[in-house]
């Protein structure tokens, strides 16, 4: 037994040794080998780091308001020709925002108008649409995205809490069905960025992440005291990741019930968003954004009978990258160049403008 | 509940702590009982409707064992060994075959023009480890038959050995030679097994969630393309390569990980791979790849078809024959058997050559000269191997036809398919390649142990370092539980 003892003794101080190595030596090591040992850091240790540092590549802190969002939107509403004619207005994330460029490259004519958040959930889109809704006019095009891989987030109300390695701190409410009612809006208690240096919001939120939030994950908060060690930081991003995505693949194996009954809020949202814009005279256009990750929800089988029985346009990126085919996509991800000029030219299609 | 999740090692530990005491307070008796109630438990908990199917399984192998061993006439004993063979092997042909049989049948009918059911589809579920737990029981009965062991009295020790947890699933084979001594006079755990163990343990988990899963993706972009004339040569080659590297550590990662957690509980399971890609022919290969199951083709397949006496035709045939069995045992499926079908034809082509295979370890000749041979003969070797692993991890006889005629019409064609594997990959892979490079050059699977204490010590807080390091990779499912 005292030979076993002395064997555990020597790999303890081994790995502690290998530890300290390893921190040293990642402090002189290219920016791509250290950020992947820091996307293990706990998510206050993230966020401390781009409170203490605003230049920090990848800093996230400040994207994606919505207060700031929709301010913005105001001001750009405000400073629009009114006779300009129609504007495609598009609420999603970088892949609409990457569709909606390569439709201008094919019509250079096209004004384009675009809100969106990094890997931006349902909720987070639905939300801005509504809450964006006096800045938009007759005739306009309403865009609005919806990325399978972002589904499950329906029950959550941050990236911080769902994007482990990248927790963006912006927030958005989580909407549940309401029997008749439609749905149930629930906000955050922090909804700003400037509440953010608030101690009682950010009590609050922390309260309300942990009590209502479907994919909230203790062990990707817990103890950043120790997030000098690249070890504990390994640990934690092996851990943490694997939480959330038992807590994703939780809520996308339970489509009509469960703790998000996501199929039914997605219909109730398309059919909210296609009734507001066709009640403002304007043209809605569901994108459905299936992406390479074939474990996330299938909305074909979800929204497409849907759209198709009430007439709404649609766009499904499926019809164009079979999640399953590698060469659609690039490596982060998103859509190639030439997936989304194919796209483009569809949306063009679909919207038939003069 | 995989070896690489937590809820096994939540269900582990405590077994291991009772299965400690209860030989330590009360004997071996107690502590079969209580490994065969974590095992059944182990098997309902992935899917407890075959539960009942695995215990009655063992039930009546168990009884007509008695049958086979108390008759004394040769037919009778022939006739009770026919009876049990036809049981257990009745059970995996409806289980794993039937559906294949009867929608190969469907295919051969349409091809032929003639009538046949829209619904002559069989959907069976597979029962999880019924190759393994079938072919060790099958193994036993032999046997019993051939009066190399007698039948079992103890009801608890045989279903211990017909359902033991960390082999249950995907093996290695055990032999009731090996496993059913240590069942009935185990020996008491020492700390050195926990440490051997524990040591397994990790090496597997590196293997299985540091390279295997950490492969796969770059695999099933060239393998699951949606097209598969779209694809290029060259992606072809590198994903099989990749291929060949994910199914030997994602196997043998098993293998290692059910070896240390036997070895925890006090049972040494033979090796079931010995540096399977250091081998320079197919003969080579058998000795080194899934040995336990090439040992129990050869000794209850090959030597019962009559092996090789009876001149060179008949043991070709039989060396075909037994290959083409092996590659159906491992699913019902056209590209496994043929698979087996091209492992005989290499063995085949091997003794048509004259060239025996060398014992692992064996190096070719002496010198720089011979050393090089050497190398190139493990390259080329390998060559040989990687097709075989294409007409495995292939799902169609199209896409077998599809990816050979890329490999020689474009081998050097890309269509940027195949990206370049994850940091933590790459590392474990060069790590695996170090150590089984130790392991062969020294002709000693634990090397490390003349390592002095600070040496092993470094080792193992690498090989932790290195399993946090890769396991942010999603772990997936081991490719030899479907078998």
């Amino acid at each position: 037994m005292l030979r076993q003892i002395k064997v555990v003794l020597a790999t303890l101080f081994a790995l502690v040794v290998l530890d300290v190595m390893v921190a040293l030596v990642l402090t002189r090591a290219p920016a791509g080998l250290s950020a992947f040992f820091d996307y293990g850091r706990s998510v206050p240790g993230k966020i401390a780091q781009w409170q203490e540092r605003q230049d920090r590549p990848g800093n996230l802190l400040n994207v994606a308001w919505q207060p700031e969002m929709l301010a913005e939107s105001a001001t750009h509403f405000a400073g629009e020709d009114p006779a300009s004619g129609p504007i495609v207005r598009h609420y999603g994330m970088s892949f609409t925002q990457q569709l909606l460029q390569a439709t201008q490259r094919a019509r250079p004519d096209l004004m384009v108008d675009g809100h969106a958040g990094p890997g931006a959930s349902p909720n987070f889109v639905y939300s801005v649409f509504l809450d964006d809704r006096t800045n938009r006019r007759t005739g306009d095009v309403v865009v609005f995205g919806i990325l399978s891989s972002s589904v499950p987030a329906l029950g959550s109300f941050s990236n911080r809490v769902w994007v482990f390695e990248q927790p963006a701190p912006f927030t958005y409410p989580i909407f549940r069905p309401d029997g008749l009612k439609g749905l149930k809006r629930t906000d955050p208690a922090i909804t700003a960025h400037a509440d953010m240096t608030d101690p009682v919001k950010i009590a609050a939120f922390d309260a309300q992440m942990r009590a209502e939030d479907a994919l909230w994950t203790p062990q990707a908060f817990a103890l950043p005291a120790l997030d000098a060690s690249p070890f504990v930081r390994l640990l934690r991003r092996a851990t943490a990741t694997g939480a959330i995505e038992s807590r994703e693949a939780n809520v996308t194996t339970h489509p009509e019930d469960g703790t998000m009954p996501w199929a039914e809020v997605l219909r109730l949202m398309v059919r909210d968003v296609a009734r507001i814009s066709r009640e403002d005279n304007q043209v809605p256009l569901i994108v459905l954004i299936q992406a390479r990750d074939t474990a996330s929800p299938q909305l074909r089988p979800v929204l497409v009978p849907m759209l198709e029985a009430e007439g709404i346009p649609y766009l499904a990126t499926d019809e164009v990258a079979n999640p399953r085919d590698t060469t659609a996509f690039l490596s982060d991800g998103h859509l190639t160049t030439a997936v989304n000029d194919v796209l483009a030219q569809r949306l063009l299609g679909i919207l038939k403008l003069p | 509940m995989f070896f690489t999740q937590l809820p096994f090692w939540g269900f582990f530990l405590p077994v291991l702590g009772a299965s400690v005491l209860a030989l330590r307070i009360f004997g071996s008796q107690t502590r079969a009982t209580i490994l065969l109630l974590a095992s059944w438990l182990f098997y309902g908990l992935w899917d407890w409707r075959f539960l009942g199917l695995l215990i009655l399984s063992t039930v009546i192998v168990w009884g007509l064992a008695f049958r086979i061993e108390q008759a004394q006439a040769p037919r009778a004993r022939k006739g009770w060994l026919f009876v049990s063979l036809a049981f257990s092997l009745g059970l995996l042909v409806l289980f794993k075959y039937l559906g294949f049989f009867v929608s190969s049948f469907a295919v051969l009918m349409q091809t032929l023009g003639l009538p046949f059911g829209d619904d002559w589809v069989l959907r069976i579920i597979l029962p999880l480890g019924i190759s393994f737990y079938t072919f060790q029981t099958v193994g036993y009965m032999i046997d019993v038959y051939r009066r190399n062991l007698p039948a079992e009295r103890n009801f608890i020790d045989f279903a211990l050995f017909a359902a033991f947890f960390p082999t249950l699933v995907a093996g290695p084979i055990q032999r009731a030679a090996d496993l059913l001594p240590q069942i009935r006079t185990p020996r008491p755990v020492v700390w050195d097994d926990i440490g051997r163990g524990a040591v397994l343990c990790l090496l597997g988990l590196i293997k299985k969630i540091v390279i295997a899963d950490a492969l796969a993706p770059q695999v099933a972009a060239v393998y699951g393309a949606p097209d598969p004339s779209a694809v290029g040569g060259a992606d072809v080659i590198f994903a099989t390569w990749l291929y060949a590297i994910q199914i030997y550590c994602d196997f043998s990662g098993y293998t290692d990980i059910a070896r240390g957690v036997a070895r925890m509980l006090g049972f040494n399971l033979k090796y079931n791979f010995l540096q399977p890609y250091f081998a320079t022919s197919p003969q080579e290969f058998w000795r080194r790849w899934h040995i336990s199951l090439s040992t129990w083709l050869r000794d209850y397949l090959y030597i019962s078809l009559g092996g090789s006496r009876g001149g060179a035709a008949k043991t070709d045939r039989n060396l075909m024959l037994t290959m083409l069995l092996g590659g159906l045992w491992h699913g019902a499926a056209w590209n496994f058997v043929l698979w087996g079908a091209y492992q005989g034809a290499v063995q085949v082509v091997q003794r048509w050559t004259g060239r025996k295979g060398r014992s692992p370890g064996q190096v070719i000749g002496g010198g720089i000269i011979g050393h090089l041979r050497h190398i190139l003969a493990i390259v080329l070797f390998f060559q040989v191997t990687a097709y075989g692993w294409l007409l495995f991890r292939a799902t169609s006889f199209e896409h077998i036809v599809v990816f050979t005629g890329k490999i020689i019409t474009a081998p050097l064609t890309s269509s940027g398919l195949i990206t370049t594997p994850s940091i933590p990959g790459i590392c474990g892979m060069l790590f695996l390649f170090l150590w089984d490079l130790s392991a062969e050059w020294s002709k000693d699977q634990r090397f490390y142990m003349r390592w002095p204490l600070v040496l092993r010590g470094g080792l193992w807080a690498v090989m932790i370092y290195l399993l946090a390091f890769g396991a942010t990779t999603a772990s997936s499912a081991f490719i030899y539980a479907q078998f």
